[in-house]
C-alpha cells in the first residue's frame, strides 16, 4: 500500500527517467526537456494554489518533487520556480506564465512610484536561472510591520539586464540589474522574511540531502564493482569505515530534513528551530559528503562524464543557498540568547517554550 | 534504497501532553534541587555521579522503573515516558549513576529473560532506585571481541562455580548484583555458541572487586575476579547457551539511550547561560547555534530509535549510527566550547572552568564505551552489505 508521498515520488521518477536527463559535470546544457515535462505534468506547479495558476498541494509535495529531481541529478529551475510561484500566490496574485525565479537577497533594491506604476531599481546578485527564466519574483524589504511584499517583473523587460554566469556545477547563476523596471504585479504576503527564508532553506536542504544520498548510492556501487589487490574496494576495512561515516552523516541529514519538513508543513511552534537546525546540519555536511564520495571513487569520479560530479558539484553549489550554515546557526543562537528560550527547550522542542517567539 | 534511506514520514519527537507534563514535573524537581544545592550539574553524571539518596528520591517519585510492570513495583509506563525522564536527568547533569545501569538495561533484561523469582528479587528494588547492578562483559582478553570471553561457569551438582576476570565493570564496587557473561559449554573457539548469563549477588566471599583509577581522577571502573565462586543454580539468567543473544538484546538498550549524545549537554547549557549574561560575539553565536543544531538532530534520531524499539523492532543499524554520531558530538562539544569560550579548564573555584575541566577529562571514554566507534562503523558496514 503506497502513500501519497510515495505516489508523487514514483510518478516524478517515471517522468525523469523518460526525459533522458544529462549526466556528469560541469553541466553542458541543463535539462530543459525534463523541465518541460515536469511543468506540463503539473509537478513543477505544486505548492501554488490552483486558483493562482498552480497545481495545489503542500510544501511537503514540493519537497518530494525536489528530492526526487535532485536524487537523479536533473538540472532544472524547480526550486526557484516553486518559491517564486508560492511568493506571488501568497501576495494575492496569479503567477505569471512561464518559468519563474527569485533572488534570495534583494536588500539593494529600491522601490519608486512613477507614471502610475511601481518601479524597481538596483542590483540583484547571484540569481539562479535568471538567464533562462521568464519572470522574476523580487522580495521587497520588509515594511514597518516586518512582513514582506513581493513584486513580479518580466525578465525580458528592456529596463532589465541579465549578466550571465554559472555556479560551480554549471547551472545559471546571474546578476540582474533593474533600472526603474515596471512591476507586473505586487502584493502583501503577510509573511515574515524569516518564514520566506525558511521555505527556501528547506527546499535546498531537501535537494542537498537527496544529492548526498545519490553520492552514497554511487559510492556503494563503485566500491562493490571496482577491485584492486584481488578484491572489491568495499572489502577493505578503511573503505568500510569511511563509507559507514558517509552513510551515517547522510542519514542524519535525512532525519533532520524530515522533521523540519513536518514542522514547517504543520506550522509547529518550533518550525523555525527545526528548519534552522536542518539547514545547519545539511549545509554543514555537504562538503564532507562530496569529499568522501570523491575519495572513495578515486580518479574516475573526477572525470567529467562520471555521474558523481553532478551530485558533488550540486552539493558545493547549493551549500549556502538561502543562508549558510553559519547564518542559520546564528539564528538558532538568537533564539537562545535574544529570545531567551532555554537551550534545552530549543533542543527538546517544547511547544510551550516557543509561544512568545516570533516565527 | 538502503535500509536507512527515507521511504516514508518518520514519527516526530514531540508531544503527547502527558509526557510533557511528566517532563515538566521532573524538570521542576531538578531545578529546585539545583537551587537548594543538592547537586551541581555535571557532565557524564550517569557514569560518575553516584548518589544513593538521590536515586532513592527518584524512585519514591515513580520516575524509575517506568517500564517495569506495576506487579513488580514499576510504573507500567511506556518507553517514551522513560525516555523523557532520562533526557531531563541527563540534560540537567543529575547524579544518576547508582541506579542507571539497573534501570536502563537490567530491568528489560530481567523482564525478557528472568524467572519469576529473579523478577521478584530484583525488579522492585530497581524501581525504588535502591538496587544497583553492574554488567560483567569485557575481560582483559576480550573487549571489542566479546565473543572471546574466557570466564567459565562449571556445573557442580545444584550449583555453578564461576572463574575468571571481568574488566572495566562500571559500578561493581557499589552494585548489589552483577550480570556476568560466561562460557558454560564448549570452548573459546566456539565463540558465540555456549555462552550464558548469571546474576551474581554482591558482595560474595569469592568475588574480588578492585577499583581502577582513571585519568578523570575517579574510580568507577573495576576489575572483578571470580575465584571459583559458588553460585546457586537459580543464578542462571535466561537460557543456558543463549547468553550471546541475550547480551545482544541488552546492548540494544545500552546503545540507544540519550546518554549517547547528552553526556556533555550540561556544559553546553552552562555556556549558553554564560553567553546570555555576559554577551556573545558573532563567532560564539555560530558555535553555540551549530552545537544546538547537532543536538537537535541527534535527539530526533534518538527518538526514532526509541520508537522502533517500542514497536518491537530491532533498529541496530540506526542505533549504531546515533551512537557513533552522538559520542563524537559529545567530545567535539567540549573542544568547541573550550575554544570559543576561551576558558582555561581548571579544577577550582570557578564552576564553569571546573565543569569544562571535568568534561575534558572524560572525553576519551565517550567513543570507547558500549562499543567503540570503529566497531559501530563495522556494524553499519555489515548492515549496508559491504562485509
Amino acid at each position: 500500500m503506497t502513500s501519497h508521498r510515495d505516489d508523487i515520488r514514483f510518478a516524478v521518477q517515471q517522468i525523469l527517467t523518460a526525459s533522458a536527463p544529462s549526466v556528469g559535470a560541469p553541466i553542458a546544457s541543463w535539462d530543459s526537456q525534463a523541465w518541460a515535462n515536469l511543468r506540463e505534468s503539473g509537478f513543477a506547479e505544486l505548492g501554488v494554489p490552483e486558483d493562482k495558476g498552480g497545481a495545489g498541494g503542500e510544501v511537503t509535495d514540493v519537497v518530494d518533487v525536489v528530492t526526487t529531481v535532485a536524487r537523479n541529478g536533473v538540472c532544472t529551475p524547480l526550486i526557484e520556480h516553486a518559491l517564486a510561484g508560492w511568493l506571488v500566490s501568497v501576495s494575492g496574485h496569479e503567477k505569471p506564465r512561464g518559468t519563474g525565479t527569485v533572488a534570495a537577497d534583494s536588500s539593494a533594491i529600491t522601490v519608486t512610484y512613477r507614471d502610475g506604476a511601481v518601479r524597481l531599481s538596483g542590483r540583484l546578485d547571484a540569481v539562479p536561472w535568471a538567464s533562462t527564466a521568464d519572470w522574476l519574483a523580487v522580495i521587497l524589504p520588509p515594511n514597518a510591520s516586518s512582513l514582506v511584499e513581493v513584486a513580479a517583473v518580466d525578465l525580458r523587460d528592456d529596463a532589465l539586464t541579465v549578466h550571465d554566469g554559472t555556479d560551480v556545477v554549471g547551472a545559471p547563476l546571474c546578476d540582474v540589474v533593474l533600472d526603474s523596471v515596471c512591476v507586473h504585479n505586487i502584493g502583501q504576503t503577510g509573511l515574515s522574511m524569516d518564514r520566506v527564508r525558511q521555505r527556501g532553506a528547506l527546499l535546498y536542504a531537501a535537494a542537498m540531502t537527496a544529492a548526498a544520498r545519490a553520492v552514497v548510492d554511487a559510492t556503494v556501487l563503485h566500491t562493490s564493482a571496482r577491485s584492486q589487490f584481488g578484491r572489491p574496494l568495499s572489502k577493505f576495512q578503511a573503505v568500510q569505515q569511511r563509507i559507514a561515516q558517509l552513510a551515517t552523516t547522510t542519514t542524519a541529514m535525512e532525519r533532520a530534513l524530515d522533521q523540519a519538513t513536518e514542522a514547517l508543513a504543520s506550522d509547529r511552534p518550533h518550525a523555525a528551530v527545526a528548519v534552522a537546525s536542518a539547514k545547519v546540519i545539511v549545509s554543514g555536511a555537504a562538503v564532507m559528503v562530496a569529499a568522501a564520495g570523491h575519495q572513495l571513487h578515486g580518479a574516475i569520479g573526477f572525470t567529467s562524464e562520471h555521474p558523481l560530479g553532478r551530485h558533488t558539484g550540486s552539493l558545493q553549489a547549493w551549500r549556502n543557498r538561502w543562508g549558510s550554515d553559519d547564518e542559520w546557526a546564528q539564528s538558532l543562537a538568537s533564539v537562545i540568547l535574544d529570545s531567551e528560550v532555554d537551550l534545552w527547550d530549543v533542543v527538546s522542542a517544547d511547544p510551550g517554550a516557543f509561544a512568545s517567539v516570533a516565527q | 534504497m538502503s535500509a536507512t534511506a527515507v521511504d516514508s514520514p518518520r514519527p516526530t519527537a514531540g508531544y503527547d501532553e502527558s509526557i510533557r507534563v511528566l517532563r515538566g514535573d521532573v524538570r521542576a524537581f531538578l531545578q529546585s534541587e539545583i537551587a537548594a544545592g543538592a547537586f551541581v550539574p555535571a557532565c557524564d553524571s550517569w557514569m560518575s555521579g553516584f548518589d544513593p539518596s538521590f536515586s532513592a528520591q527518584l524512585g519514591d517519585r515513580g520516575w524509575l522503573g517506568i517500564t517495569i510492570p506495576v506487579a513488580y513495583g514499576g510504573q507500567g509506563g511506556s518507553p517514551l515516558e522513560r525516555l523523557a525522564v532520562a533526557e531531563e536527568l541527563l540534560a540537567n547533569g543529575a547524579p544518576v549513576a547508582a541506579h542507571w545501569i539497573a534501570d536502563r538495561q537490567m530491568a528489560p533484561s530481567l523482564l525478557n529473560f528472568g524467572t519469576p523469582e529473579q523478577k521478584e528479587r530484583y525488579l522492585p528494588g530497581i524501581a525504588l532506585g535502591k538496587t544497583y547492578f553492574a554488567i560483567g562483559m569485557s575481560e582483559p582478553e576480550a573487549g571489542s571481541d566479546l565473543a572471546g570471553v574466557r570466564t567459565r561457569a562449571v556445573e557442580d551438582g545444584h550449583s555453578w562455580r564461576l572463574s575468571g576476570t571481568k574488566l572495566w565493570t562500571t559500578g561493581a564496587h557499589i552494585a548489589h548484583a552483577m550480570v556476568v557473561l560466561a562460557r558454560t559449554d564448549g570452548d573459546v573457539g566456539d565463540r558465540q555458541q555456549g555462552l550464558s548469563q548469571f546474576v551474581v549477588d554482591l558482595p560474595h566471599p569469592n568475588v574480588e572487586i578492585r577499583p581502577i583509577r582513571s585519568i578523570d581522577g575517579q574510580a568507577h571502573f573495576n576489575e572483578v575476579v571470580f575465584h571459583d565462586a559458588v553460585l546457586p543454580s537459580s543464578a542462571l539468567l535466561g537460557q543456558r547457551g543463549a547468553g550471546w543473544a541475550q547480551v545482544m538484546s541488552e546492548l540494544a538498550y545500552e546503545r540507544s539511550g540519550p546518554e549517547r549524545y547528552l553526556s556533555t549537554m550540561p556544559l553546553l547549557r552552562a555556556w549558553g547561560e554564560l553567553l546570555r549574561t555576559e554577551g556573545s560575539s558573532a563567532e560564539q553565536r555560530r558555535t553555540l547555534g551549530t552545537l544546538t543544531a547537532r543536538a537537535w538532530t541527534l535527539r530526533q534520531m534518538s527518538h526514532e530509535v526509541a520508537h522502533e524499539l517500542a514497536a518491537g523492532r530491532n533498529p541496530n543499524i540506526l542505533a549504531a549510527m546515533v551512537k557513533d554520531l552522538g559520542s563524537t558530538f559529545e567530545g567535539e562539544l567540549v573542544d568547541e566550547v573550550r575554544r570559543s569560550s576561551r576558558t582555561e579548564p581548571r579544577i577550582g573555584a570557578d564552576p564553569f572552568a571546573s565543569l569544562l575541566a571535568n568534561s575534558v577529562l572524560h572525553m576519551p571514554a565517550f567513543t570507547l564505551r558500549g562499543g567503540t566507534n570503529e566497531i559501530l562503523r563495522s556494524i553499519i558496514g555489515r548492515g549496508m552489505g559491504l562485509r
